[in-house]
């Protein structure tokens, strides 16, 4: 592995975005930079010797030179909620309100936010609420903090074991205004997985 | 379908789920069909702290290298857990099987400080074996107590089985074997345990009876069956060369207090400091071989891949072989950008070079120990250090780039008066004033910062000064606020700062260390009334302590407060660590008259440790 220059050196690497306690994810990225050529298959097979019991890493993919690390460019991330069918009807109405105003507490004070535009996409259906909700440095929305807001405007208690949150995919995207490109395409010279 | 013992709904609800998990990296896993024990290793404090322990990790890799036995672990529940555990009747469970402990044969609980005695009893309880060692049957496991609380177990007697008194690497198997024996004739409980009485070390509380004088003083502790021992030697590691050493440690996926890997250099301790119980428990001075250490570092940073590796003993400045180590240590790590920490080390030359070759980063803080303000009374407890040799250390240590010393004290200590306390302000103050005099004021990187720390002497079980009277909480806090005005009369008072302890929980820690039999009552009144993880200050409530030793009429002072005569009979007098009776006898005389004692490599004083026919005591 690559170390950075200074006192305390640390390996070059990058998660793409943290995941919150309890949810489950496929789409887990992280860059590494390596000092020297490895063989394809057998970096896989040596980083999956050692990762814990349930993960394992699918794939691995080349980036251009200069390439941004993961974290600073995520831009948007789509998650899977379990959900009630009785729901539907609620959630159909939650977002239509022209506003969601919710508090949200920073580390000094608390702040209004309002949700509607923040939620860049979101379809129920019988089982599943899918979001896709901006992440990363730039604005960060929790998927927790959409169905606290949700589950208060039902006016019923929430609990995160209620509502199973799955990751499904992780986005960047080059400029405001283009569209959302999954992280395993961005910026990639050479794919293998 | 979950494989924990905790559903997803409880996990989501408390602090740190990690903690109830297990599936750590090296973790053992070992197939039940095949397995004729099982045994709970349990360190009782949370996870974060208990997984700081190296001594579970010895015993962890050790036990589980029996094929026919599966050692696994479990740690206090956080209070969160505590409460959903209680109301949904969840019974505590081991982390690698998250199967109930009720279940397991054994249950072994390391004792490694008195404010830990609560949680002891809540893991009892919380995994539904009677908290009483008397109520328990032939279905509940057999519960252990062992570690250097165990050197004075009577205040929790009544909750152990029986006692491990020594190191842990040496008896298990032929307790175990005991055990399978015992099973295969369809023994009971109580058999058993008769027969682990006659393993050396193994003390069975139940086997003895104590009785007690008009003054509240042991008047017998007798043996109530043949197989008791009237004395009980402790377990002793002679080959330490050879001793099992964990090379595969387990890593935790939470950041835990101590997140690195730990090297045992070697253990006990030469200097004979007459405050430290670990100096005289953990004698003789025994050593690890050096190409051993080497091997062992190596294999273990591979197996684990921490990044940084700590060397590990009570005085590791007195390792022989420690330059050579430490130069073999900075060139593996360097490759591998691993941190090297070295505690517990003298502050002299020698210690500085080495020091400054491993302290990659910019220069933390160094730490001198000097325990007492004036020479009379570092004579006194036997701690060696002159106020040149201070001085003349803090001042290479300032050369070197440091501009942060950290100072140990203890106040409370035997015979101190005012004139030591006001000492310890002058000697920071010296300090202080080497730094501005000799330190130019170009190579200044800002003001030096000294901050003195006080801690309140705690007289502990077999020291020299056992018998002594501990302050109380009133005089503790007059010494205090006595330094901390002294320290603001000093010239360079802007460079000096104080840390104080809290004076309630060291009395508590007092009345355990010292303790008897009849506290058992006032420790599970404690308990019932919810007394909790003592040892965390937003936990600990002295009033419901006090409260329960009230309810028990029984007064804490009468184990602190008293002058002890050298004829009473001491609750821990059973025990054999070694080092005699009469030595401590002798150091105890030595100190009120100031003689100091030279440490084990310059003249030998007869402590009785060479008994054990290994280590200092046998060097060539």
């Amino acid at each position: 592995m690559a170390y950075s220059q200074g006192y305390s050196p640390h390996p070059i690497l990058s998660f793409a975005a943290p995941l919150g306690v309890g949810l489950t994810s496929e789409a887990e990225y992280l860059d590494l930079e390596l000092v020297e050529a490895v063989e394809k298959e057998a970096i896989l097979l040596r980083l999956n010797e050692q990762m814990a019991d349930g993960m394992q890493i699918t794939g691995w993919h080349v980036l251009k030179e200069n390439a941004k690390n993961a974290m600073s460019i995520v831009a948007a991330a789509d998650y899977e909620i379990v959900c009630e069918t009785a729901w539907e009807q609620a959630w159909h109405d939650f977002v239509a309100q022209p506003e969601i105003i919710i508090c949200k507490q920073t580390k000094t004070k608390q702040v209004q936010i309002d949700l509607a535009p923040l939620i860049d996409s979101a379809t129920i259906s019988e089982h599943a609420l899918q979001l896709q909700l901006p992440t990363g440095s730039v604005c960060n929305i929790k998927p927790e903090l959409i169905l606290q807001s949700f589950f208060d405007f039902m006016q019923q208690p929430f609990s995160k074991a209620m509502t199973p949150i799955h990751r499904k995919q992780l986005y960047a995207c080059k400029t405001e205004q283009e569209e959302y490109i999954p992280l395993e395409f961005f910026e990639t010279v050479e794919t293998m997985g | 379908m979950s494989q924990f013992a905790l559903s997803d709904n409880i996990l989501q609800q408390i602090e740190k789920p990690a903690r109830y998990i297990g599936n750590e990296t090296n973790v053992i896993k070992k197939d039940l069909t095949q397995v004729k024990i099982r045994f709970c290793m349990c360190f009782p404090d949370v996870y974060e702290i208990g997984m700081s322990h190296l001594g579970m990790q010895i015993l962890y890799d050790l036990l589980n290298q029996r094929a026919d036995t599966y050692c696994e672990r479990v740690y206090a529940p956080w209070v969160d857990l505590d409460a959903i555990l209680r109301e949904q009747h969840i019974p505590l469970f081991a982390l690698e099987s998250q199967d109930p402990i009720r279940q397991f044969d054994f249950l072994g609980i390391t004792l490694q400080y008195e404010m830990c005695y609560t949680n002891v009893l809540q893991i009892l309880d919380l995994s539904g074996i009677p908290i009483f060692a008397k109520d328990r049957t032939q279905a509940d496991p057999i519960v252990i107590g062992g570690g250097p609380c165990a050197y004075n177990p009577e205040p929790i007697a009544a909750f152990f089985d029986f006692f491990y008194i020594g190191e842990g690497e040496t008896a298990y198997d032929a307790i175990l074997d005991l055990y399978l024996k015992n099973q295969q004739q369809n023994g009971t409980r109580r058999q058993f345990l008769e027969q682990v009485a006659q393993i050396e070390g193994m003390y069975v509380p139940a086997l003895y009876d104590v009785s007690y004088q008009e003054d509240g003083t042991i008047a017998a502790f007798t043996p109530n069956h043949v197989n008791a021992k009237k004395t009980i030697r402790k377990q002793v590691v002679s080959d330490f060369s050879s001793v099992s050493y964990p090379k595969k440690p387990l890593v935790p996926f939470l950041k835990v207090t101590q997140d690195r890997a730990v090297l045992e250099v070697q253990r006990g301790c030469m200097r004979g400091c007459r405050f430290c119980q670990a100096g005289m428990i953990y004698r003789p001075l025994r050593e690890k071989d050096v190409e051993q250490l080497k091997q062992a570092a190596q294999q273990i940073l591979e197996e684990t891949g921490q990044e940084e590796i700590s060397l590990s003993s009570l005085s590791t400045s007195d390792y022989r072989e420690l330059e050579q180590f430490v130069l073999y240590l900075v060139q593996f790590c360097k490759e591998r950008k691993i941190n090297i920490s070295l505690p517990s080390l003298r502050i002299d030359a020698f210690s500085l070079d080495i020091m400054s070759k491993v302290q990659n980063v910019k220069k933390s803080s160094l730490t001198f120990a000097p325990e007492a303000g004036s020479q009379r009374l570092r004579d006194v407890i036997n701690k060696g250090l002159t106020e040149q040799e201070i001085l003349t250390g803090a001042l290479q240590a300032f050369h070197g780039g440091w501009n942060r010393v950290k100072l140990y004290f203890m106040l409370g200590l035997p015979t101190e008066t005012n004139a030591d306390i006001e000492a310890i302000a002058a000697l920071a103050d010296q300090i202080a004033k080497e730094y501005y005099q000799n330190i130019p004021k170009e190579q200044r990187t800002g003001r030096v910062q000294v901050l003195v720390s006080t801690s309140f002497f705690v007289p502990k079980p077999f020291t020299p000064f056992q018998w002594v009277a501990m302050d109380s909480n009133e005089m503790f806090l007059e010494k205090q606020r006595y330094l901390n005005q002294k320290l603001r009369q000093q010239c360079n008072h802007k460079s000096l700062q104080y840390h104080w302890h809290e004076a309630e929980l060291t009395l508590l820690e007092g009345v355990f260390a010292r303790g008897d039999r009849k506290l058992s009552a006032v420790l599970y009144d404690a308990y019932r009334s919810g007394c909790l993880y003592d040892a965390w200050s937003e936990h600990f409530s002295y009033e419901k302590w006090m409260a329960a030793f009230q309810k028990n009429q029984i007064d804490p002072l009468f184990y602190t407060s008293r002058k002890r005569p050298i004829t009473e009979i001491l609750p821990w007098d059973f025990i054999d660590i070694g080092v005699s009776r009469k030595f401590l006898e002798k150091e105890y005389e030595r100190a009120q008259k100031e003689i100091v004692t030279p440490n084990c490599r310059k003249a030998c004083a007869g402590c009785g440790a060479s008994q054990f026919h290994g280590g200092v005591c046998h060097e060539s």
